[in-house]
């Protein structure tokens, strides 16, 4: 076990070294010079110049990179360059939003898959089987910022049962915000959650067709007995990847979804940070966010090994 | 009355090309503590039998006729009732036994299954019922191998611990198919061995299902030979092997390879293959194939002719048949 998990760990960190130059890279690469944005077009030369001594963006490429990434070590994450603030503070509030939202989605996606696909599995090529696939075709379908707008119309203006947006912040109570989240994460959680079904259901089928599920019907098990003792299990391998595949997609998903719902969250706050070509912010947000990601695979591979004992034997 | 009467069985498939009749007008009688050997080749009903007594026929399977067992007819008995039956009074054993164990679960657990489901033990006392199954199976150490996975026992300890779950509530009957194929020919005599001791042991009945005649020979007190979904010929082990009489049987038994028979000695075949179960003859199964066949075979189901107390064989030509034994009927 201890191997499995050291290499895996190695692994995490050699993605994040190189997630962190990929993201650097890029944007050394992108045009658009923070100094003159912050500054305006009609800036003189000399006023450009000096602020960018200031923020440092003078010094080579390579110093910058190493004291972005050293500065991270120490918890020194630096300054904004277009609002003057540790970008800690920038950060912080609206990964109260981000991560909140992108847990809850990621439990409605699977609560929702697991439910719909093992209902479906057990009725294989019934009517309720039928349907539900039919609906979870409909649901991949659906773009999430279009089905946020819908989701705005019908159950906030219509029936005002939840806000049409913004975000009350956490001091203003838990069910609240609660409340503020649900129509956003049900935006998210709609497109994944079909997909998961769908791959829930064919995992279960594939399991139920297995040579030992034979064996467990021969013990006396019942159907349904045999589903939850021995297909399961079995049957959450490539439902696991797909979610830690999935975790990407969610927060890709939220930059989208929280503007629709005008919340302040890493999505609103990494867009603003483009158009102020706030550099020093996007690599921040970014690398968090590919960080987010990776360490969701990395406890997806734990929970591989944990349920399949065959992997720790052959410590991939 | 017999521990197992099976009368005029029918198994039939759907498929999309229309129903597959996989067993037809299937008799058997066994008593407690006889073993019966099925053999036939590949797709001639053998598993579907053994899966329909079990009632763990695949979604598109039917069934019709009885099952009795105890006088009891399990073919009208709910899901439910069944789940009762199965593991309890009749038990499984497995061609496979690389995958007919769960890979993430530890054998002692799936051998525990059983012993908390049928007989109620507690998790503790099923651990230590567990560990003893285990020995008396033969595998070494087993109060260690009571929690390896299946990945780390050989091929052979997989299919003992086939026979310590199927043997944890001590059955009536025991259902083996093609308990040994998979296996190592060393390890097939240990486990038969093993089998036919605990058969003994626990009073069981064994429907042993097998391909090979040898296995059938030495293991079995009476065999139905199958071919094409139907039993062509049935009796007491010795009798069979003793008088091969049918067609298909002398076939088969022409097509082992023989010791002595030599480096360049061809085996004998029977020409053709098993018969389309969507499409079948009208008349005898085994007409396409049999040197004796007339258009007698190909339009007239064969009747099942008593050779001698017991020895039943289903043929229009018996006694060209019987004639044939001496020089053999294919060259």
């Amino acid at each position: 076990m201890s191997v499995f998990f050291a290499k895996r760990f190695l692994t995490l960190l050699a993605t994040l070294v190189g997630a962190s130059i990929v993201i650097f890279i890029v944007m050394e690469i992108l045009p658009g010079d923070p100094a003159l944005v912050i500054l305006g077009v009609e800036a003189t030369d000399e006023a450009v110049l000096a602020l960018t001594k200031e923020l440092g963006l003078d010094q080579p490429a390579l110093d910058r990179y190493f004291d972005w990434i050293f500065g991270m070590l120490q918890g020194e994450l630096g300054n904004s360059y277009a609002y003057k603030v540790p970008v800690w503070e920038l950060v912080e509030g609206a990964l109260w939003i981000t991560i909140p939202l992108a847990i809850m989605s990621m439990i409605m996606s699977v609560t929702l898959a697991l439910v719909i696909g093992l209902y479906a599995a057990a009725n294989h090529n019934k009517a309720g089987d039928i349907s539900l696939m039919g609906i979870s075709q409909l649901g991949i379908s659906v773009p999430n910022f279009w089905l946020a707008v819908l989701l705005i119309l019908y159950f906030a203006v219509e029936l005002r049962w939840f806000p049409a947006g913004g975000f009350p912040g956490w001091d203003e109570g838990f069910w609240v915000c609660i409340r503020a989240l649900i129509l956003p994460a049900v935006a998210l959680a709609t497109v994944q959650g079909a997909i998961l079904a769908r791959i829930t259901r064919s995992s279960v089928l594939e399991v139920f067709r297995e040579d030992f599920v034979r064996t467990a019907r021969a013990k006396g098990l019942s159907q349904r007995s045999t589903l939850w003792l021995h297909v399961l299990r079995n049957a959450m391998i490539p439902v696991l990847t797909v979610m830690g595949l999935q975790f990407a997609n969610l927060l890709a998903g939220t930059v989208i979804v929280e503007n629709v719902f005008h919340m302040p969250g890493l999505g609103s706050t990494v867009l603003k940070a483009i158009n102020n070509r706030d550099t020093i912010v996007v690599e921040n947000v970014v690398l968090l966010l590919a960080a987010m990601v990776v360490i969701t695979n990395f406890v997806v591979d734990i929970l591989y090994a944990v349920i399949d004992p065959r992997l720790k034997a052959h410590d991939i | 009355m017999a521990l197992l009467e099976v009368k005029e069985l029918d198994v039939s498939l759907s498929t999309a090309m229309g129903p597959a009749r996989a067993v037809r007008n299937l008799d058997i009688i066994l008593e407690k503590g006889q073993t019966l050997g099925i053999v036939g080749e590949s797709g001639c009903g053998k598993s579907m039998t053994a899966l329909a007594l079990m009632g763990l026929l695949p979604e598109n399977g039917t069934t019709s006729g009885e099952i009795l067992m105890n006088g009891e007819d399990l073919l009208v008995k709910s899901e439910k009732e069944m789940c009762k039956i199965r593991g309890n009074r009749m038990a499984m054993i497995f061609q496979e036994p690389m995958t007919s164990l769960n890979p993430v679960h530890t054998v002692g657990r799936q051998i525990m299954e059983p012993l908390r489901l049928h007989r109620g033990l507690s998790k503790k006392d099923a651990f230590t019922e567990a560990v003893n199954l285990m020995e008396r199976v033969g595998i070494p150490n087993p109060s260690e191998r009571v929690r390896n996975y299946p990945h780390q026992l050989s091929g052979g300890q997989r299919q003992r611990v086939m026979i310590a779950i199927a043997l944890s509530c001590s059955p009536d009957i025991l259902i083996a198919d093609e308990p040994t194929t998979a296996l190592d020919v060393t390890i097939q005599d240990q486990i038969l061995e093993l089998i036919q001791n605990l058969v003994k042991e626990e009073g069981m009945s064994l429907i042993l299902i097998s391909h090979d005649l040898g296995v059938i020979a030495e293991n079995t007190d009476k065999v139905l030979v199958m071919y094409g979904g139907t039993v062509v010929e049935s009796g007491a082990t010795d009798q069979i092997f003793g008088n091969l009489t049918h067609p298909y049987t002398q076939g088969l038994f022409a097509a082992m390879p023989k010791l002595g028979m030599g480096r360049n000695g061809r085996l004998t075949t029977i020409p053709g293959t098993v018969p389309d179960l969507i499409n079948l003859p009208t008349g005898c199964t085994f007409t396409d194939r049999c040197p004796l066949a007339t258009s007698e075979c190909r339009n007239t189901v064969p009747v099942a002719f008593s050779l001698e107390a017991a020895h039943k064989v289903s043929c229009h030509h018996l006694d060209q048949a019987i004639e044939a034994r001496g020089e053999g009927l294919y060259k």
